[in-house]
């Protein structure tokens, strides 16, 4: 039953109201226009035999499983899975072991160094991300600033090869995702009345034990969210990984990109992303079922 | 103390490389040698820039494609935040879920569907391939902070102007409109900011014709890095920051005529 | 949309001698889901009358005030403004002007904008335009505040644009809910004043919404109580005051003593009734019978107080206890007396509040005015109450 609109509308006969629905429109239309529906031309690309000849992207109207075959079990696309999950996983636990601090740091600020700290947050996703992997990219190189440093205070004798390696490539999509977690844990934190932590410290506990007592307890649900929409982008890093690592280290999603561009065989790049966003989709559900299951056990 | 030492740390971990890449642009050495005793602060690599025709045929798709998407964004997302404010209608979580779906899907995907299902109709190689593609981001933020703006108004008042003859269209017109500004405001410049530094659906819907700046960028950082393409970086963020400048002096502005 | 506004001089001159009331209601019904806002409410207002709705929280004081203004819509029952019928009129269709209890100003516009938006939704402006706010600014007060912004203004000025804005455009009715809420009890008396003067100027019919009952005995022509949506009585403030109709209006208006008891005795409307473990004499507008249930209400300030060791009354001294029949000597003897205690008193400067006990443990409120600014008792003191037998307000049942 549509509900009593404001009080000051007067409600139209019957008892649906068309108008919000009128107002959505636009949005719906695109949305499903041009992402549900691509959504599903993906899917049934996916299902396409690649073009035997140049000049073509597909064979139309075909039908096979042929590239979900080769995705399931060819060990190329096992290696590029374990690839694509590992990446995925270490780059979360680092972005989270950024991003809790950060916020926690945030939250207990001043006005000043609030803004300036939200300022150096936000910044990198105002600006091109493959400005900031070109930077990274100068800061790592054998002959840059950071090796320089290094070797000119003896600490090292040979350049430490900082790029084209996990280790690059883990600062950089670090980078990229940060922002993200930092922000839904900071607006989490944001809710809780920071004379809690001063309470606790009254009571006896120590300053670390009394914010893992009260504000972390209490943030839990977002701190997962956070996890979970970390995991998500990081599970389709692209960015970091084609500019600061190596081939052997490409994630699925740049295997999407080679599939698409440099192989020319779509329906394979079809079918990885679909493999892609399904494993995304188990993890949404996966995280919610286990957000539900949290939340009942902090009673609310 | 020890926080501000980490904090300082993380702000620099965040900020460096663009820091970073904006003194490349302006270095005078050749190569990515940062031996900054042999050269010295100098422009060439923005007058490369500026002298080559197809980096600026970047920045103008860049530019229009931004200029694209921006009103389809704040169409679609002004329209839909109206109707969650100010309207209770079945469905409302699934709806709101879903306009914020497209944020959660990884780019490349919705680079790969974008560019297999306008190709299929027809769409591929214009700007507007890409604008629409990148609204798909630019929509939900603009619903976001619409919702915000719209949610810190107080309905009464446009109840106040209906009870002064005003009818609901003219109240909402008159009174609730005005106040939005600000959201506006900040919701152009999100839109614009992502559109003009999206990277990823660009790079899979751009054609010859269609190159954006960031799609330019790419291939000269993966194969050819020379310092031009840190002066073409630094030129996206200096009208990034240049956006910025231009809203916040425009809500500035606006607060200083009503006081 | 503009709604056709008769001429100013005439309009004064018509909305008075208009041979319509101002509003009228007949049976007006409001659900809120199970809840019922407004019960059957039926009413009529007289042009140029300042009428008061007053009740408790929840008593569907606002909702009465947002249906007449056509925010929304009843369930049943009719309504009609200065003889029009409201029946599928807009909200920005009705004549009325309407107060909010939080202003509702619009921000974005200076005080002359506010108040102008009703004369720019008629289309009046040019000289009319500046004439009228001009008008209305110095009826409130605020000349020379025009180009101010609402955040620059103190509550109190807030309040008077709200007011201005709404009676710039001569609505026929006006509609004010709890305006006065948020303001300071001084800045509040003042504008009791100040808004009844200012109506009765205008001749504008008023509905003035409140639950502060001191605020309606003192400003209205006429007070409508209501109580979960029913009309409890609808009086001047003096009969509202003296006559109650039922024990909800007699406790809400004043301190009142509440009582409920059954008749012992009866002759005619002479009763005398068992309250408590006292027994007192009361006498009531209807025949009572022996074993009639009767609720007594009694004001405060009617209960006379004075020291035991000198009673008014011929009964026996020292004892400090009521005898077990104190009006035994006929039913003629018309005044009540109880002995009691002291237990807590509030000074309240003009007078003071005592609440005494008696001998059954029940408790009594009452109200003198201070002589010489300083009360006469204090707790502990033996004190005997006295009223008049017609004094309380016997309700049956």
């Amino acid at each position: 039953m549509a509900a009593a609109s404001p009080t000051f509308r007067q409600l139209g006969p019957g008892r649906v109201d068309p108008r919000p629905w009128l107002l959505l429109s636009p949005c719906l239309a695109t949305l499903g226009l041009f992402f549900v529906v691509p959504l599903a031309w993906l899917v049934r690309l996916s299902l396409y035999e690649r073009a035997t000849g140049p000049g073509g992207f597909y064979l139309a109207d075909t039908l096979t499983v042929e590239h979900y075959g080769r995705v399931l079990t060819d060990p190329y696309f096992n290696r590029l899975a374990f690839a694509t999950a590992r990446l995925g996983l270490i780059v979360t636990v680092a972005a989270m072991a950024l991003a809790y601090p950060l916020a926690a740091y945030l939250w207990r600020a001043g006005p000043g160094l609030k803004g300036a700290t939200l300022l150096a947050v936000l910044l990198p996703k105002f600006t091109n991300l493959l400005v900031a992997m070109y930077g990274l990219l100068v800061l790592l190189a054998n002959a840059g600033p950071i090796n320089l440093v290094l070797l000119a205070s003896g600490l090292i004798r040979e350049p430490l090869p900082m790029f084209a390696n996990l280790f690059a490539v883990v600062v950089g999509e670090t980078l990229i995702i940060a922002p993200y977690p930092i922000l839904i844990i900071a607006t989490a934190l944001h809710g809780v009345d920071s004379q809690l932590v001063d309470a606790a410290r009254g009571m006896g506990a120590g300053p670390l034990r009394a914010f893992f007592e009260v504000p972390f307890k209490l943030t839990l649900p977002s701190v997962l969210l956070a996890a979970l929409v970390s995991l998500i982008w990081a599970l389709g890093a692209f960015t970091a990984p084609v500019v600061l690592g190596n081939p052997e280290l490409y994630p699925a999603a740049v295997e999407v990109y080679t599939q698409t561009f440099e192989d020319v065989n779509w329906p394979l790049g079809a079918t990885l992303a679909v493999v892609n966003s399904l494993f995304v989709l188990v993890l949404v559900l996966a995280a919610y079922l286990l957000q539900r299951r949290i939340e009942r056990g902090l009673g609310r | 103390m020890i926080h501000h030492l980490f904090a300082l740390l993380a702000a620099t971990y965040l900020l460096a490389p663009l820091l970073f890449c904006l003194l490349v642009s302006v270095a005078d050495s050749n190569t990515l040698d940062l031996s900054f005793s042999t050269g010295y602060l100098s422009l060439r690599w923005y007058r490369e820039f500026f002298a080559d025709p197809r980096w600026l045929a970047g920045l103008w798709n860049s530019l229009q494609i931004a200029s694209i998407t921006v009103p389809l964004a704040l169409v679609s997302g002004t329209t839909a935040a109206v109707a969650f404010e100010r309207w209770r209608f079945r469905g409302r979580a699934l709806v709101g879920a879903a306009i914020l779906t497209p944020l959660f899907v990884p780019p490349v995907v919705l680079g790969i569907q974008s560019l297999a299902f306008h190709q299929r109709i027809g769409l591929w190689g214009t700007p507007l391939s890409i604008a629409i593609a990148h609204s798909l981001w630019a929509t939900p933020l603009v619903f976001t902070v619409m919702r915000a703006s719209l949610a810190s108004i107080d309905p009464l008042l446009e109840a106040a102007a209906c009870g002064l003859g005003a009818s609901p269209l003219r109240a909402f017109v008159l009174v609730t409109a005005p106040q939005m500004l600000p959201g506006f405001v900040t919701a152009i410049f999100f839109a614009f900011v992502i559109s003009l530094n999206e990277f990823i659906m660009a790079l899979f819907l751009a054609t010859p014709r269609t190159q954006t700046l960031p799609t330019l960028i790419w291939p000269q950082v993966r194969y050819n890095v020379t310092p031009v393409v840190a002066a073409a970086s630094g030129v996206t963020i200096l009208i990034t920051v240049g956006v910025l400048l231009v809203a916040s002096r425009l809500m500035d502005l606006r607060k200083m005529l009503t006081s | 949309m503009r709604i056709s506004r008769r001429n100013d001089a005439l309009s004064q001159f018509s909305i008075l001698n208009s041979q319509f009331p101002a509003v009228e209601l007949l049976g007006i019904t409001k659900r809120y889901g199970p809840n019922l806002a407004l019960d059957d409410v039926s009413l009529t207002i007289t042009p140029g009358e300042l009428l008061f709705v007053l009740g408790p929280s929840g008593a569907g004081k606002s909702t009465l005030l947002r249906v007449i203004g056509g925010y929304e819509q009843p369930d049943a029952g009719r309504l009609s403004i200065d003889g029009r019928p409201m029946d599928g009129v807009p909200v920005h269709r009705r004549d009325v002007g309407m107060v909010f209890q939080s202003y509702a100003l619009f921000p974005h516009m200076s005080v002359e904008d506010n108040v102008g938006f009703g004369l720019r939704m008629r289309g009046i402006d040019g000289s009319e335009r500046a004439e009228r706010l001009r008008w209305a600014l110095d009826l409130v007060r605020l000349e020379g505040m025009e180009g101010r912004f609402p955040r620059q203004l103190s509550g109190g000025q807030q309040q008077r644009v709200a007011l201005a804005r709404s009676i710039a455009y001569r609505p026929a009715l006006l509609l004010l809910d709890e305006p006065f809420a948020s303001l300071d009890r001084r800045l509040r008396d003042e504008m009791r004043v100040e808004l009844r003067q200012l109506q009765k100027r205008l001749g504008i019919a008023t509905i003035f919404v409140t639950h502060d009952q001191e605020e309606s005995l003192t400003m209205a022509d006429r007070v409508v109580v209501l109580h979960r949506g029913k009309v409890q009585q609808v009086a001047a403030p003096a009969e509202l005051y003296n006559s109650p109709a039922n024990p909800f209006v007699a406790s809400f208006i004043g301190e009142m003593n509440v009582m409920r008891g059954v008749v012992v005795v009866a002759n005619g409307t002479v009763a005398e009734a068992r309250v408590g473990g006292l027994l007192l004499r009361i006498v009531s507008d209807q025949a009572l019978d022996e074993g009639d249930r009767a609720t007594v209400c009694l004001r405060a300030e009617r209960i006379g107080l004075h020291s035991r060791p000198n009673p008014p009354s011929p009964f026996p001294k020292g004892k400090g206890e009521p005898p077990p029949f104190p009006l035994g000597e006929g039913l003629a003897d018309r005044s009540v007396t109880v002995d009691g205690h002291v237990r807590f008193s509030s000074y309240l400067g003009s007078s003071t509040l005592y609440l005494v006990e008696m001998a059954d443990g029940s408790v009594l409120k009452v109200s003198e005015p201070n002589a010489a600014g300083l009360a006469r008792f204090a707790p502990g003191d033996a004190v005997t109450l006295s009223w008049p037998a017609d004094a309380a307000m016997v309700f049956k049942g």
